[in-house]
């Protein structure tokens, strides 16, 4: 599919446009106008939470056509709704593979900051934000949203007999949860920018809260005029 | 069980939560996260039960889910959790977990703080989850969800209190169909809570007392009818979910439904009361009768008069009526069981009372419940109930339909086999559950410092783990560690202050780490005074004083100034608590702690086992008590029965109960080696026998005296039994196989039981000592048997009373023939007071009541005195030199050894002058009609009262009975005034007389003039009080 190419740079998936970052920005968009009931306008101003959306989105995107097959389960947070102004503080995008059996079932985390920033400081967060998994806050556990994620198996996609073999996919730690793997996201600006060193760190950053590198999926998402290009897509503009 | 993941040991998780709360070092330790994310989990799990939720009852498999929310709810409390919405989350987390196994009594315990404290924003589908953890605060939901903006979740919000209301079925689908929409409607959160909450909605719609108790068709049987008044007065006194064990008592176990007898041997706050309550309402749902309920103090049984009053008699609907039959040996009641379906809550002798006066009543009796019924096995108390419920069983199988149905009620039975033989009890009657709305934990704090928590009775376990496998410790040195075994008595009272000393410190550190209140229970009275003045100086003076303590003080100040000590300790937010304080100051304390205004109360066994008082932790400050035989470790009985009194349900989720290793005492069992097995035998392993007869101790009991009042008990029962059982050929055989005696396992104590009564029926019909029954078969009762079987005193003791009265000089009024009585007859084995006995078998008794001091004190009982002045004018105190003086004692200086002379007479006026002597008089009566002493036959009934009552008129007789809200003192300085001419039989009070202007302004100045000239600012208020009851009597 045209739009997103992928490059492994020492472990990390850097994903840029294909063949350019244009062809990347019509992918988007088009999926944007299917998924939204009308684009931002001139007169609204792009706030950052929006940014952060569409940064979602676009990792959505990249993951649906590039990484998950159509039968895996996607529970996106803000993606399906990135012009929103107010952003939900759940896990950024769930996605669930059932597979033959309970054993075989695999759940994948995606955390996803946005950044045109240079420093991308902002890739920090993404440890903070798996970090709440586990944490002593019931409000972003990883049991509270898959249980919130029983409720949409069975009532809107009417799939009640999957409720329980969610109930398996997460542990009590990251050290008791094999079937759980990290996708942690960077949106950046591509130019002037070095993701690979940063999610790198990321990566070190989340072996040392116990996950398993094995589980890690580091990805970056470079697009050029990434601040403009955000803009832009909110808008509906090419 | 299989469905929980492997990685998951709720047991150990739960075990380390509790550890990690009360900050114990402890291998079990973890992290918070780990723990949080291991209850969640079993929630995920347990989301997805809800097909049959009945499942849940079994404690068993409900285990790993009570495990989770206790973990939640340790978390929420947890000190390391400082954000106050992380900890608002967890508990609204253990709420949900709580009540997804139908525990609601616990889920609204977490939720109240939430109200209280107004945390966290409820919008309308936190609302909808409130409601559905905790079904009372449904009234609190409607608040936040307005039927304009929430269209759906009102509906489900008014659906499910209709349902409540009315139990019917056909709503049912549409209240979860309705649940659903805001669950898809919430949040992340609240969604994930919702979905646990969907199991917490079955719960509610299998557990709704009105479904349950309704007749519905549709069951596969049917249960009891109960009218609609009375459900609908349950659900407005938020009665509205059976607790689990209630529900398979009645579905599964078909308790309302069957006649037989039946044993409920439930644990505390799992609503055996409730369940005794509608096993009477369903015994009379057919025809009217009686039904009685048997409590065995009388706190208690007025406790559960007020809430039968509660449920029963707001709605004027039937022909119910509720009668209370406590204090008192004869006080009468009217019935009319023929036309009215009567509700009696009696204590045993009360109950005793009834059944010998009206024999006649007894066919109408369908059902007795007889709750704490384990203390059958207890002294000349428990011997009364075998010989009473001996007599019920006698009765039940000369009945074809088995009635009186009798229900025995018990928190703290662990073997039944017995009991169930004696009752004839069929095994599907039994109704026991491990199931507790709260966590019960035990803990010891020992001379080595280590105040360790063990895993004890909870069934949560893991596999390796015993009762007494340790949860962790801390190390908490004994502040005052100078203790030592002794049993001397000099050394034990130089060393008491030590043990005061160290138990104050435990309270204060635990109510530094948990903020809730904590009862300690000691031996002595003594030792309730010693433990609370030690615990002043840990707990600063208030300033102001909370509302109801301030009332205290100023009761204290007006009333009873010689409690100016108590006073000050109620400053410092402490107190002690017996039975030597006044009622009012009593009553006002326990207020005071319902409200948290006291934090610590040190109490004797009387508090610890009677009232249920908001307490979180229970410490254990003296283990060896006396008793009949001597002192001995508490047993375990009253032991679980005194930890079941902390973690009250409905207000806590956990209670703790904590052993102070006290080595003072016997050497037999205070030596440390013995004393920590038999503390962890007693405590920890908490196993219990089977009930014993109290009848084996009249051959086990070292006591002559206590042998002395059992047979006089066993010989009573047997007389009363002789006209309830007219057509029996070998009443002796009979009554025998119908008392537990008969049921030990060896048959000795049987034959020697049957030996006693072989003797006693010898002495009722031996023609020489005045024959007490016909020597035919079947025995009749002669006239003076009959007469004797109404005193409830055994046929010596009738006996003894006859001859005291033939030799009887001639009295002319009631205080000479009281003091002759007491004199004469105080050491009958029916007197119960030790000291009062011994001042009158030995001279120099240093009791402050001397036989000669007698009738000078009945006339102050009489004249209406408070007992502090009687006290204080008897010759004995008058005469002491001691410092202080009693008149400085009276005036509120500290004393021990007043205070301790008081509780001797506080107990003496109790047990003698207002039980013994009361009833003595009305035996006296009854035997002297048949006797040629007329001086007694014509005005014992007279007396009787006046002495009972404390008084010295009849119109203060019938003001107190008529219930007149003002003291004894009040009463007898109006009654004196009140002019005879304004007095009839008809008209005793003179209220119709005071309808006439002239009458009233006679009687009014009588007022006003007593009131002007009283000191006594209570005794004022109370001739207030009085003037405007008596007054507002004449516009009724």
């Amino acid at each position: 599919v045209a739009g997103f190419a992928c490059v492994d740079e020492d472990g990390c998936n850097l994903w840029l446009g294909d063949p350019d970052c244009d062809a990347a920005h019509q992918v988007i968009l088009d999926w944007l106008g299917k998924r939204v009931a009308r684009f931002l306008t001139g007169e609204e101003s792009v706030i950052s939470s929006v940014k952060g959306n569409i940064g979602e989105a676009i990792a959505f995107v990249v993951g649906q056509e590039h990484k998950f097959a159509m039968e895996d389960f996607p529970f996106p947070a803000n993606a399906f709704h990135p012009l929103r102004r107010i952003s939900q503080s759940d896990i950024d995008i769930v996605w669930i593979h059932f597979g033959q059996t309970r054993n075989d079932d695999l759940l994948f985390l995606q955390e996803v900051k946005t950044t045109s920033l240079p420093n991308l400081k902002l890739a920090d967060g993404l440890v903070v934000d798996y970090e709440k998994l586990f944490g002593t806050n019931v409000e972003f556990t990883l049991h509270t949203r898959l249980s919130s994620i029983k409720n949409i198996l069975e009532y809107q996609h009417k799939k009640p007999e999957l409720c329980q073999r969610v109930t398996y996919l997460a542990g009590k730690s990251p050290q008791t949860s094999p079937k759980v793997s990290l996708l942690p996201t960077l949106v950046h600006e591509r130019t002037n920018a070095s993701p690979v060193t940063k999610m790198l760190a990321v990566r070190e950053m989340l072996i040392g809260r116990g996950w398993d590198s094995k589980g890690i999926e580091l990805w970056a998402i470079g697009l050029s005029n990434l601040e403009d290009r955000l803009i832009r897509l909110a808008l509906g503009a090419r | 069980m299989s469905d929980l993941p492997q990685w998951l040991d709720y047991a150990f998780s739960e075990h380390a939560a509790t550890a990690m709360l009360r900050n114990l070092s402890s291998p079990l330790n973890t992290s918070w996260n780990e723990l949080i994310a291991s209850a969640q989990a079993v929630m995920s799990v347990f989301q997805e039960k809800s097909e049959d939720v009945t499942w849940y009852y079994d404690e068993q498999n409900a285990n790993p889910l009570v495990a989770a929310a206790r973990i939640l709810d340790s978390a929420s409390r947890a000190i390391m959790i400082e954000s106050v919405e992380e900890r608002t989350n967890l508990a609204l987390t253990a709420a949900v977990a709580y009540s997804m196994y139908g525990n609601f009594p616990s889920a609204s315990a977490v939720l109240n703080p939430l109200f209280n404290l107004k945390l966290g924003r409820i919008d309308s589908s936190k609302a909808v989850l409130i409601a559905t953890c905790d079904p009372n605060r449904l009234q609190d939901a409607f608040e936040y969800v307005h039927p304009d903006d929430n269209p759906e979740e009102r509906k489900y919000l008014e659906l499910l209190n209709r349902f409540l209301f009315t139990g019917q079925e056909n709503l049912i689908e549409n209240i979860e169909y309705l649940f659903i929409n805001p669950l898809l409607r919430a949040g992340t959160f609240i969604g994930s809570l919702m979905r646990s909450a969907r199991v917490s909605l079955k719960h509610i719609l299998e557990l709704c007392v009105t479904r349950n108790l309704r007749t519905v068709e549709s069951f596969e049987f049917n249960t009891a009818a109960f009218p609609r008044w009375y459900l609908s007065q349950l659900v407005r006194q938020k009665v509205r979910v059976l607790l689990p064990p209630q529900y398979l008592a009645i579905r599964r176990n078909r308790l309302l439904t069957r006649q037989e007898n039946a044993i409920i041997a439930l644990p505390t706050s799992t609503g055996k009361t409730f369940l005794g309550e509608l096993c009477l309402m369903a015994s009379l749902k057919d025809e009217p009768g009686i039904v009685c309920y048997i409590a065995p103090y009388v706190a208690l049984g007025q406790q559960v008069y007020d809430s039968f009053r509660d449920h029963l008699l707001r709605y004027d609907e039937s022909n119910l009526r509720v009668h209370r039959m406590l204090g008192g040996f004869y006080e009468d009641v009217e019935l009319r069981p023929y036309l009215n379906k009567e509700v009696i809550v009696a204590t045993p002798e009360r109950f005793d009372a009834f059944i010998r006066l009206h024999p006649e009543q007894i066919p109408y009796i369908r059902c007795v419940v007889m709750d704490e019924a384990h203390l059958v096995e207890s002294d000349s108390r428990g011997a009364r109930l075998e010989g009473i419920v001996a007599r019920l069983r006698m009765l039940q199988k000369r009945h074809a339909n088995r009635k009186p149905r009798i229900i025995f009620l018990s928190a703290v039975l662990g073997s039944y086999e017995r009991i169930q033989r004696w009752l004839d009890v069929p095994n599907g009657l039994v109704i026991t559950s491990t199931w507790k709305p709260t966590a019960r934990r035990i803990a010891m704090w020992r001379y080595d410092g280590k105040l360790t928590w063990h895993v004890g009775e909870d069934t949560i376990k893991r596999s390796t783990s015993t009762n007494r496998s340790k949860l962790g410790e801390i190390y908490l040195p004994w502040p005052s560690p100078d203790l030592y075994p002794t049993e001397s008595f000099g050394t034990i009272r130089k060393l008491q202050p030590s043990v005061y000393k160290n138990v104050a410190y435990l309270v204060r550190f635990l109510y530094d780490h948990f903020q809730s209140p904590i009862l300690i229970v000691c031996a002595t009275k003594a030792n309730t005074r010693g433990v609370a003045r030690a615990l002043r100086d840990y707990f600063p003076e208030l300033d102001p004083v909370p509302e109801t303590i301030g009332r205290a003080l100023d009761s204290i100040e007006r009333g009873y100034r010689y409690l100016r000590p108590l006073g000050e300790l109620l400053k410092h937010q402490v107190a002690y608590h017996n039975s030597s304080l006044p009622l009012t100051i009593r009553i006002l304390i326990e207020n005071a702690v319902s409200r948290r205004e006291v934090v610590a109360v040190a109490a004797t066994t009387t508090l610890a086992e009677g009232v249920n008082l908001p307490f979180r932790f229970t410490i254990l400050a003296d283990w060896l008590y006396w008793g009949s035989s001597g002192r001995g470790p508490m047993s375990s009985l009253l032991f679980k029965n005194i930890a079941g009194r902390c973690g009250r349900a409905g207000v806590f989720t956990e209670g703790d109960t904590i052993i102070f290793d006290n080595p003072l005492g016997n050497m037999e069992y205070v030596q440390p080696q013995r004393r920590t097995s038999l503390q962890e035998a007693v405590f920890i392993d908490a196993d219990t026998a089977e009930i014993e007869s109290a009848f084996g101790q009249i051959y086990e009991s070292s006591s002559s005296r206590h042998k002395e009042q059992l047979r006089a008990v066993l010989a009573s029962q047997f007389l009363a039994a002789i006209p309830e059982n007219p057509e029996e050929e070998d009443l002796v055989a009979t009554f025998v196989d119908n008392l537990l005696s008969a049921h030990d396992d060896s048959s000795a104590l049987r034959l020697r039981i049957h030996e006693e009564l072989y003797e006693i029926r010898s002495s009722i019909v031996d023609e020489s000592k005045g024959a007490l029954a016909r020597a035919a078969s079947p025995l009749h009762l002669t006239n003076l048997g009959i007469a004797a079987n109404h005193t409830g005193f055994s046929p010596q003791s009738c006996r003894n009373i006859t001859f005291a009265l033939l030799d009887e000089p001639e009295h002319i009024n009631c205080n000479g023939f009281g003091a002759y009585l007491l004199r004469t007859l105080g050491t009958l084995p029916e007197q119960s007071n030790f000291d009062f006995r011994k001042s009158i078998e030995v001279a120099g008794s240093r009791f402050p009541v001397k036989p000669r001091d007698h009738e000078y004190l009945l006339e102050q009982w009489t004249s209406g005195e408070d007992i502090e002045n009687i006290f204080i004018n008897l010759p004995y105190v008058r005469r002491s030199k001691r410092s202080p003086s009693a008149m400085a004692w009276l005036n509120g200086a500290e004393s021990d050894s007043w205070d301790q002379e008081f509780d001797k007479f506080t107990e003496f006026v109790r047990s003698v002058l207002e039980g013994y002597l009361p009833w003595l008089v009305r035996a006296a009566g009854l035997l002297s009609e048949h006797l040629d002493v007329p001086s007694v036959a014509q005005n014992w009934k007279h007396w009787y009262k006046l002495l009972e009552l404390g008084v010295d008129t009849d119109w203060a007789i019938t003001a107190l009975d008529s219930n007149a809200p003002a003291s004894r003192k009040a009463v007898t300085i109006i009654g004196r005034r009140w002019p005879l001419s304004m007095q009839s039989a008809g008209d005793p009070l003179g209220i119709i007389a005071l309808r006439h202007p002239i009458n009233r302004e006679i009687i009014d100045a009588i007022f006003r003039e007593e009131i002007n000239i009283q000191e006594d600012s209570m005794v004022r208020d109370d001739l207030i009080t009085l003037h405007r009851w008596v007054f507002s009597k004449t516009a009724v």
